[in-house]
Order: C-alpha cells, then structure tokens, then sequence
C-alpha cells in the first residue's frame, strides 16, 4: 500500500505544475496549422476482491495536429504517448505472478500496434469535394445512434483491456481505411467504407485482470493460440455503405456492412509437445453480412413530456459465428442474429436539491435475438471446457442514465449509468467531473459490477473499481 | 350663337401630362417609400431582400415580423407594439442575413474557410474572480424569405477550451413558433452526429448566466408587459451601473446614449416556467433594443443583471449601411456572485454563408 501511495504522489507531483500552470497554453492556430492535444493521467484501483490494488497508472500525452494544405485538403495527426506506470509500481496482486511474463507488460504498459495505446492513433487527408468528402487513412469511422452498445458501431474492433469501462473514442482500435461521402442534395448522404487494415477484437489475456471468463482458463503452460490473422488482400477487405437522410426533425440511416468477425472462431488443432503438453487453439474468423438502420425523431410532445428524443437502431447479422456443446467439447458455428435498440432523452427542467439546473435522463433498451437458436448453443467468450454456458434466445438489457450540472457556471458534473441485463446483471458507472480550471477536469468515478460469475457482466464481478482521473488540455 | 364646348387638344395632352408627371413623381416616392427602413435596425435587410421581405409581410407570411418595417407610434406608445418591435430585433438579428444566392457567392469568389461571420469569446467568472474563458465561431442564415417554413439555421463551433474544442451545434428553427427546434450536436470524440432535445427557457446557455429565454427562445406572449415610464440616461443611470460594477464597456455604451429616452417596461412571466418572477427593462427607441435588464424572484429580490453593449457594424455587400451589433453582454448572478462576459469582436452582416454549412455533412468533416 505504501508503494502504491508513493507512485500516486509522484504522479500527482508531475502533474500539478501543468494543472495550477493552466495559463500557459501549448494549443495554437497559426496560418495552416492547428495544433490541440491533452495529457491525461488516469488511476484505478481495484476495490471488488479481497485486496485494493492498482489496475492501472496510465498517463496519456495526444497531440492533434491539423495541417490545412489547401481550401480543399486537410491532413489530420493524432499521435500518442503512452505509458502504464502500474507495471513498473506494483509487484503485488495480479501482478506478482505475471509480472515476468514480458508480454503482458508490452501490451498493455507501453505502445503497441493495433491497440488503442498505438503511438500513430489517427492519420490521414481530407478532400473535400463540392459533392464528395473523401478520407483516407488511419481513422475511427462511427455508425449509429444509440450509446454503450455496439450494434452498428462495429467498423473499427474493440480494445477490451478496460472490459467496458473505456470510451468508445478510446477503445476503438483505428484502421487504415477509406470513407468517401457522396452529397445527394443537401441532406442526403451516400457513404462508402473500404477497410483493407482487418483486425479482431483486442480481448486481455490471461493473467490481465479483465481477461474473459474463458481466457482465465487459457493458461499458457496448458494451450497455445494461433491465428489466421487476415493480410492486406485484396480479398480480404471489408468494404460498407450507409445511405443517410435528414428531414429536419427526423432523420435516418440504412446500413450494410460486409466483414470479417471481430471475435475468433476457435477451432482446436491438436497438441503441442515443445514445452509439455499444450492444447494447440487456432482463432480463425469468419465473413458476416451486417445489415441495419439507425433513426432519430424529435418530438415536441411525447407521451405527455416535452421536447423528447427517440433514437433507434437495429442489425441483422447473418452468418456471425457462435459455439455449441457437442460431445467433444464445443465446436464453433454459424448463426444469425437480430439486434435492436430505442433510446428516449428527455431533460427534466423543474428545479430539485439534487439537480438545480435540470436533468437529462437517457432511457435505453436493447434486445438480441438469435434467429436459428438451438438449446445446445453457448457463449464462446464465457465458456470453459468444464463448465460452459448457455445462452438466451432472447437477451434484454435496459440502461438509464443521468447527467446533473452543479454549482455556478456549471463547473461540476454529476453522471450516473445503471445498466441491468438480464439474469440479474447489473452494471452500475457514478461519475463527478469537476472543472478544475478551464483546461483542467478532474474526474472522480466508480464501476460497479455484479451478476452470476458466468454473465457477460458478472463475470467482473471481482473487478470493482474506483478511479481518479485528471485532464489538462493543451 | 350658342358656342359649342370643344376639349382643346392643348388641355388634352397638358392632362396627359400632368397624369404621367404625377405618376412619375408618385412612383417615384413609392419607389423611395421601398427603400426606406423606418428606424435603425439591428440587421437592416439589403437591398437585394428588402422587396421580397416587403411582399412576404404584405401576404402575411412573415406577419410576426412586420415591425421590422413597422415603426411603432413613439408620441403615444403601445407596450405590445414597443415589445414586439423589440422581439423583431431580438429575432431578426439572431441571424445574420444571408442573400441565399449561391451563385453570387461563386460569381464573387468568395472563400468560406477559415472565416467566419460571428466569432465571441465568453468568460465565466466566480465570486473570487476566476475566469473560465471560451471561444467560438458562429454562422447563422435567415430563411424567412424561403418557402422552407425554416425562420432560421445556425452552426455554432466551439475552438476551446480543450475539452471542447470543435464541438459543432447545429440547429434549425422554424417560422412555426409551436415545433420544436431541431438540434444537431456533433461531438468530435464520439464521432457522430447526435440530435438533441430543445432546451427549456431556463436552461443555461452552455454554463454561462444567460438562459435559452435571454438567448432564443423568448416570445411576446410569454409575458404581461407594462410600461412604467421613460428615463433619460444621465448621471443616475450611469452612476447606477459602475455601482454594480459593470463592465466598463457597457458603461461607454450607455455614455454615448447619455441624454437619450429609453422606455422602461416591466414583463411579467404568464406561466411561471422561469426562475425569475418579473423582469424590468430598458428600451432603446433609436434601434428597439434593450441596452439593460434586471430580473426579480416572487419576493421582489434582484436576482439578475444583464447589461449589454451595442456597436454599429457595417454590412458585409455596402460598407456605407450598417446595423446595430451586440459588442457585449454583462450578465450578473446576484445570489451566487458569478457572473458572464460575452464579447463579440467581429460580426459581419449580410455574409454569404452558403446552405451546405448546416448539414450533417458539415458537421462530420470536424476533427
């Protein structure tokens, strides 16, 4: 505990002078260039087993550079330093045992390609067109309406080394891609996505604290994993489109995307006889056809409240793998799902104690459903060998959050996010944001997460945590 | 002899004369009648609008703003007829006027990037004095003239602090005061265009002193108004304001006025959605704006200030005209102490911001 106060005041200490130096400015907008950025350091620390333990000391430094080329192109860098102080700090806990293991700290302490702590996060050139708006590069590109789940948002994969606390903006893995706009008119937007860059999911392995309830069982002395990790092919790029129209208080969006599974479909390959006995896995993936829409509506009455929105969005997937139980074991599959989800924002502006200035509430509900359920199929990302689990034909998860602000010129936040799933998940996400000055935010917040040991969610049971992170803009 | 009367040729063609002379000379003071704007106007339509802005008040499709060229009787003075002159300044001037000819954009080479028609700079300021400072571009269209029912479009972009830096709003508001105003949010860490609800009158206009009432959203028919009298401003006015310290700014402001009539006009709320009970006001008889408010709760306590400063500023096609721009806005909390500067250094009238700015395309290409 000593160790862990000391890395915190050293932070703390390196920290400080940027946040009370708050009037020197490092941001400026000279001729062509813009240049903005932020450091940010953020630490948590595991509260929901036995023992409190840091689960990470990340320090983030992202500068955003603009380069205005010409009236029509633009060139855009977003790079970052990043760095893990828990690796170097802590030699406890889930540490301890792993902290030899040099993989683990590379992937997660330091840079690492394809991950959300890649030193080149986004890079690429706009064109802008009178009818077309091209980029191309290493880019986030974002469908969808609704928040906290992703349905549409599926172009870029997903780094789960922080489960689901992340924000998408930082969890998403960015690609080397290209997206060109085509105007229709005004309002009407034809848009076409080509992504040579194919990469999965980042799920933790084992040993990291946010690891899958089927990765704990993955011991390396006991398996090996191999992957077909897809090239750049000209087969294997996954292209989409999206047509989009806005009518001013409705708008909508149709959707199709042709990919490669984010997650693998593990096939077991046989043994390893080089160090023991080791199960060979081999993570192969599949092509998956994903088909939606997405709409939202302005209301300015909706069921007796004023000034409502409802948003929407729904995806079908068709040829999306999955496992079964079979004799042997499991084996993969193929299945198709259908996924939806509505949304409701409304601010509640009658003043109380507890929200002052108003409150904006935010309703959601999501279901999925697979479409060709058989009993025997089970979740792939939470089944061991000894003790798989089953899934639902029908899952529901409703979430509704709050967002309050406090004290004159709002300089406190106050945000709570409850989410319960079905079998008795919850997931609950209090946060306070206090702007310290006008570049400093400081953010004091908690995950709370609880449900049976084999849920999406309660499988992190263990895994509650409290965090302090501190913002300054540059 | 009876002599018969005969209509010379000479008084035919003098008639005929004096018939085209006169229509010559009646016409030409109607012709003269069009050009002329009755009072100074925040936002003086140009010419290229100004006949189409005559013919659509005349039809009644634009019926709420004919006060713009409707000058109200100032030696007898009706309190709806002052408030609702005033809520065309209030309105009208919210949006730049745009000419809404792409072609004359193209024809006149204009570059749209990197230039914007309204930049302002706000500082949130509390009790001990610390500033929070923000800064943001801002284009706006009037589309009155159009027959999209759309009263205006405006895009707002936020260049700081950090954590807000290129946060675009977007929002079309229409000419039916019953529809909510669409609202477009683009926030470049979540990557994707949100909409997002109108807000209450009350809520504040992005953490600062202002509400959406003072901002936007404010209507003739939400208050009881009632006219208490005139005051010249003089040492007791001016006195007044530096003794609520007031922004020296604003003070110059109301130095320039010093010796002319403002009418003060007491509104009191209908339906009682806002914090504040009744607020009672100043009103300019030169341009129709309202240089200074002072809003009370139900206990008759002062809870608001809000002083603003105006600037003439001249039209972006004709150097020559102007109109009245708000240079500042004084906005004082008294309960809490905090209190808000906008400035707004550069305003540029009558800009041709072109229509493809306030879309969702727009909105995506901000990093």
């Amino acid at each position: 505990m000593r160790r862990i106060i000391k890395v915190l005041v050293i932070i703390t200490l390196l920290i400080l002078p940027l946040v009370m130096g708050t009037q020197v400015s490092l941001a400026f907008q000279y001729g062509n260039w813009d240049l903005g950025g932020y450091l940010r350091s953020e630490t948590s620390l595991k509260v929901g087993d036995d023992t409190v333990e840091p689960i990470w000391f990340e320090n983030i430094l992202q500068l955003e550079i603009t380069r205005h080329i010409t009236d029509n192109i633009d060139f855009f860098l977003m790079t970052r330093a990043y760095y893990d102080a828990v690796y170097d700090a802590k030699d406890g806990g889930f540490l301890r045992e792993h902290r030899v293991r040099k993989d683990l700290r590379d992937k997660y302490g330091l840079h690492r390609k394809d991950t959300q702590a890649d030193a080149i996060r986004e890079a690429y050139i706009d064109i802008f067109l009178e009818d077309f708006d091209i980029r191309i590069g290493k880019q986030q590109i974002v469908w969808g309406k609704t928040e906290g789940f992703k349905m549409l948002d599926i172009i870029n994969p997903t780094d789960y080394r922080k489960f689901v606390q992340d924000a998408f903006e930082d969890s998403r893995i960015t690609l080397w891609s290209a997206k060109i706009d085509y105007a229709l008119g005004l309002n009407n937007l034809l848009e076409l996505v080509i992504i040579p860059d194919v990469e999965p999911n980042l799920a933790p392995p084992f040993g990291h604290p946010f690891a899958f309830r089927a990765t704990r069982a993955t011991d390396p002395s006991t398996v090996i994993f191999k992957e077909d990790h897809k090239s750049w092919k000209f087969e294997n790029i996954e292209w989409g489109l999206r047509w989009g129209q806005n009518f001013g208080n409705f708008d909508y969006t149709l959707n199709y995307f042709y990919h490669w599974t984010d997650n693998p479909y593990i096939k077991f390959k046989g043994l390893d006889f080089s160090k023991g006995v080791r199960a060979i896995l081999f993570m192969d993936y599949k092509r998956v056809h994903s088909i939606g829409g997405s709409f939202s509506k302005n209301f300015t009455k909706f069921f007796g409240l004023k000034h409502v929105v409802l948003r929407g969005e729904s995806v079908l997937r068709l040829e999306d793998v999955g496992s079964k139980i079979t004799d042997a074991g499991s084996a993969p599959i193929r299945t198709d799902n259908f996924n939806y989800a509505l949304a409701v924002d409304h601010t509640f502006y009658r003043p109380y104690r507890l929200w002052p200035t108003g409150l904006s509430v935010t309703f959601q509900f999501f279901q999925s459903i697979i479409l060709d359920y058989e009993h025997d199929y089970i979740n792939g990302a939470l089944s061991t060998q000894m003790d798989p689990v089953k899934v639902d034909e029908v899952e529901n998860t409703f979430t509704i959050s709050f967002m309050a602000n406090y004290l004159p010129g709002e300089i406190l936040k106050g945000w709570l996010l409850l989410s319960y799933g079905d079998d008795g998940e919850w997931w609950i996400n209090p946060k306070l944001s206090y702007e310290l000055t006008e570049k400093t935010m400081v953010s004091l917040g908690a995950h709370i997460f609880s449900g049976p040991a084999d849920g999406f969610i309660g499988q992190m049971s263990k895994n509650d945590n409290i965090f302090l992170q501190i913002k300054f803009g540059i | 002899m009876k002599r018969t009367k005969r209509l010379s040729p000479i008084f035919l063609l003098g008639g005929l004369l004096t018939f085209i002379m006169a229509s010559v000379l009646l016409n030409c003071r109607m012709v003269k009648a069009e050009e002329e704007i009755p009072y100074e106007l925040t936002v003086q339509p140009s010419k290229m609008i100004l006949p189409a802005l005559k013919k659509a008040i005349k039809e009644g499709k634009l019926d709420p703003y004919k006060y713009l060229l409707k000058k109200p009787d100032l030696e007898h003075p009706n309190v709806m007829e002052l408030v609702k002159a005033n809520w065309c300044q209030f309105k009208w001037k919210f949006a730049v006027v745009g000419t809404g000819d792409d072609e004359l954009q193209k024809k006149e080479g204009i570059r749209y990037k990197g230039f914007c028609p309204i930049c302002g700079i706000a500082s949130r300021i509390n009790r001990r004095g610390e500033k929070r400072e923000s800064a943001m571009n801002r284009w706006a269209k009037n589309y009155h003239l159009t027959d999209t029912g759309y009263d205006f479009k405006d895009l707002s972009v936020f260049l700081s602090p950090e954590d807000i830096r290129n946060m675009s709003i977007m929002v079309w508001d229409y000419m039916d005061i019953t529809k909510d105003q669409d609202s477009f949010l683009w926030l470049p860490s979540l990557r994707k265009v949100r909409r997002i609800a109108q807000a209450e009158k009350e809520d504040s206009f992005g953490g600062m002193d202002l509400t959406y009432f003072d901002m936007v959203l404010r209507e003739p028919d939400d208050e009881d108004h009632k006219l208490l009298g005139t005051e010249v401003v003089g040492d007791e006015l001016i006195n007044q304001l530096k003794k609520e310290n007031t922004l020296k700014d604003v003070i110059d402001y109301f130095e320039e006025m010093r010796g002319s009539k403002l009418f003060v006009i007491e509104s009191k709320q209908k339906r009682g959605f806002l914090s504040w009970d009744k607020r009672v006001w100043w009103l300019d008889p030169r341009n129709f704006r309202d240089p200074r408010r002072l809003f009370y709760d139900k206990a008759g306590r002062l809870v608001k200030i809000y002083n603003l400063g105006f600037r003439k500023t001249p039209f972006y096609w004709d150097r020559s005209k102007y109109g009245w721009s708000e240079d500042w806005h004084h906005v004082q909390n008294v309960l809490t102490g905090h209190s808000t500067i906008v400035y707004l250094p550069r305003l540029i009238f009558d800009y041709p911001v072109p229509d493809s700015r306030f879309t969702i395309r727009y909105l995506r290409r901000m990093k």
